[in-house]
């Protein structure tokens, strides 16, 4: 039995008002704990996408099924976005207990399980702080800690590192594998980096913007265990190359 | 210190050149004293008329006080009542720009006839034109919460009390702030136009002076509802320190 969730997509479409159509005929299947990287250019419909899966976003055809093998009892799937969005009123740890706050936690399991994620991506000394007080890396870990609190069985993240620098974007993509090796969780993770889908799925879907569909999917032969030395590793190398020159047939 | 001294020293400074400069041409007799009072006279009547001004302050700020607690609370709920029913903002909100529109010197007569003469016509008044920034304002506030964060609040299936206790209210003081601050000044105006007619504070001693030509004691009056009006939007400058000081950056410290 796994922990995380299954996604069942088949031919879903996703028409806007405008009459744009980002999402065309996608069909895709994604394994209970597996960690998927959602890749491909900007405007390819990938945040798209991956709304609908969280459920914010109904498909305008198609069936889109996020759940366990029988019959699940209750799902739990967190959002990360592009930006931390934390509420700026709010110290760290309300910040972080917030999910569990709406799903009716009594106060003693929401901090305990607050500190608890907060101890995991290093901010515990920083509870009692504000999102201003704090640079974007830690608002970006306050982001993560909120989305791990509720223990998800389904992580989506929308590009989450994208506007932090290279040295904090490198350390949070090492946390998140560690992170997903523990908990066991499914994730799904969109980005525009080839460097970074490589480094941190199992396996990576290229989303293409002509057909607004799966251009091309790979699995990824890395190791399970990845760290930074990974990245230096041939089949990191080679990966990254073929992915390059995939993503360039796409763009012409 | 300096910087202090400068901000403190140069309004102080700036005030006094302009007494002088006022004193002097009223004593001169550039211009005379049955128009424009000198500074002197003004403050003379301040202490000869203060039991009289006194009374009358009182009888002013306890209408402000009340009308703008009136404004804020039904302003506010009114806010979030259209918010919530697309259906009654439709319906209802080109009337609350009645509020804003309407003009308060053409009706206060109306209020005298429907309140009586007196606080309940001068509350009325000052209500009027008040309540509107407070509902603009929060509903701006309140169409204005983030995207994401509502996304957020959707995944985690939120109530709606939720949502609003938790995300739109905090998201909306800002906005409510300064529709207060705007409301704050104008009900202190809307409170004398309504005594003036209504024959109680501040507006009843400025309609009567005026028609025994103490010019002197009008201004000395005029100066007093300022002041009114001023500590009022210092009160709501406070509590929106207080509110925002952490997370806003309109009431960021210096770091």
């Amino acid at each position: 039995m796994s922990f995380g969730l299954s996604i069942h997509a088949e031919k879903i479409s996703q028409q806007f008002a405008t009459g744009l159509m980002p999402i065309r005929d996608l069909s895709f299947i994604c394994a209970p704990g597996e960690f998927i990287a959602l890749l491909g250019p900007s405007g390819c419909g990938k945040s798209t996408l991956l709304r609908m899966i969280a459920g914010l976003r109904k498909p305008s055809s198609g069936t889109l099924a996020v759940g366990q093998e029988q019959g699940a009892s209750e799902k739990r799937v967190s959002y990360v976005f592009q930006e931390a969005y934390l509420l700026p009123w709010r110290k760290v740890l309300e910040n972080v207990t917030l999910p569990l706050e709406l799903l009716g936690a009594s106060r003693v399991e929401r901090e305990f399980k607050a500190r608890t994620v907060l101890e995991r991506v290093g901010l515990i000394d920083f509870e009692s702080y504000y999102p201003s007080e704090l640079s974007g890396g830690m608002k970006m870990r306050v982001s993560l800690a909120r989305s791990l609190v509720t223990e998800p069985q389904l992580l989506l993240l929308d590009e989450p590192f994208a506007a932090l620098d290279e040295v904090t974007r490198l350390k949070l993509d090492q946390e998140l594998r560690d992170l997903w090796l523990e908990a066991k969780m499914t994730v799904v993770f969109v980005t525009h980096s080839i460097s970074e889908a490589a480094f941190l799925a199992d396996r990576i879907v290229m989303l293409s913007k002509k057909t607004s569909g799966i251009a091309q999917e790979l699995t990824n032969p890395l190791p399970r265990e990845r760290s930074f030395a990974t990245r230096a590793d041939s089949r990191f190398t080679e990966l990254t190359q073929q992915l390059f020159s995939q993503f360039q047939e796409l763009e012409a | 210190m300096k910087v202090h001294l400068k901000k403190v020293g140069l309004p102080v400074l700036a005030f006094i050149a302009v007494i002088s400069v006022w004193e002097s041409i009223v004593r001169l007799g550039w211009i005379s004293a049955f128009i424009l009072p000198e500074p002197s006279k003004v403050w003379s009547s301040l202490i000869e008329d203060w039991p009289e001004l006194w009374v009358a302050l009182k009888t002013t700020t306890f209408s402000v006080g009340i009308s703008f607690f009136l404004s804020v609370s039904i302003g506010i709920c009114s806010a979030i009542l259209l918010f919530t029913s697309e259906m009654v903002l439709l319906a209802l909100y080109p009337y609350t720009i009645f509020f804003q529109t309407v003009p308060i010197i053409a009706i206060a007569p109306l209020l005298v006839i429907w309140f009586g003469y007196g606080v309940p016509a001068v509350v009325a008044s000052a209500f009027i034109v008040s309540v509107f920034p407070v509902i603009a304002s929060t509903l701006t506030g309140l169409l204005s919460a983030d995207p994401a964060l509502r996304d957020l609040f959707k995944l985690y299936r939120a109530s709606r009390t939720q949502s609003m206790v938790k995300l739109y209210l905090p998201s909306s003081i800002p906005y409510i702030m300064n529709g207060l601050r705007i409301s704050g000044g104008l009900a202190v105006i809307g409170a004398i136009v309504g005594e003036f007619l209504g024959g109680v504070g501040i507006g009843s001693v400025i309609d009567v002076a005026r028609a025994q030509q103490r010019i002197d004691k009008v201004f000395a009056s005029v100066l007093l509802a300022s002041a009114l009006g001023l500590l009022l939007i210092k009160s709501i400058d406070g509590v929106s320190y207080w509110l925002l000081r952490h997370w806003h950056p309109s009431e960021a410290k210096e770091s």
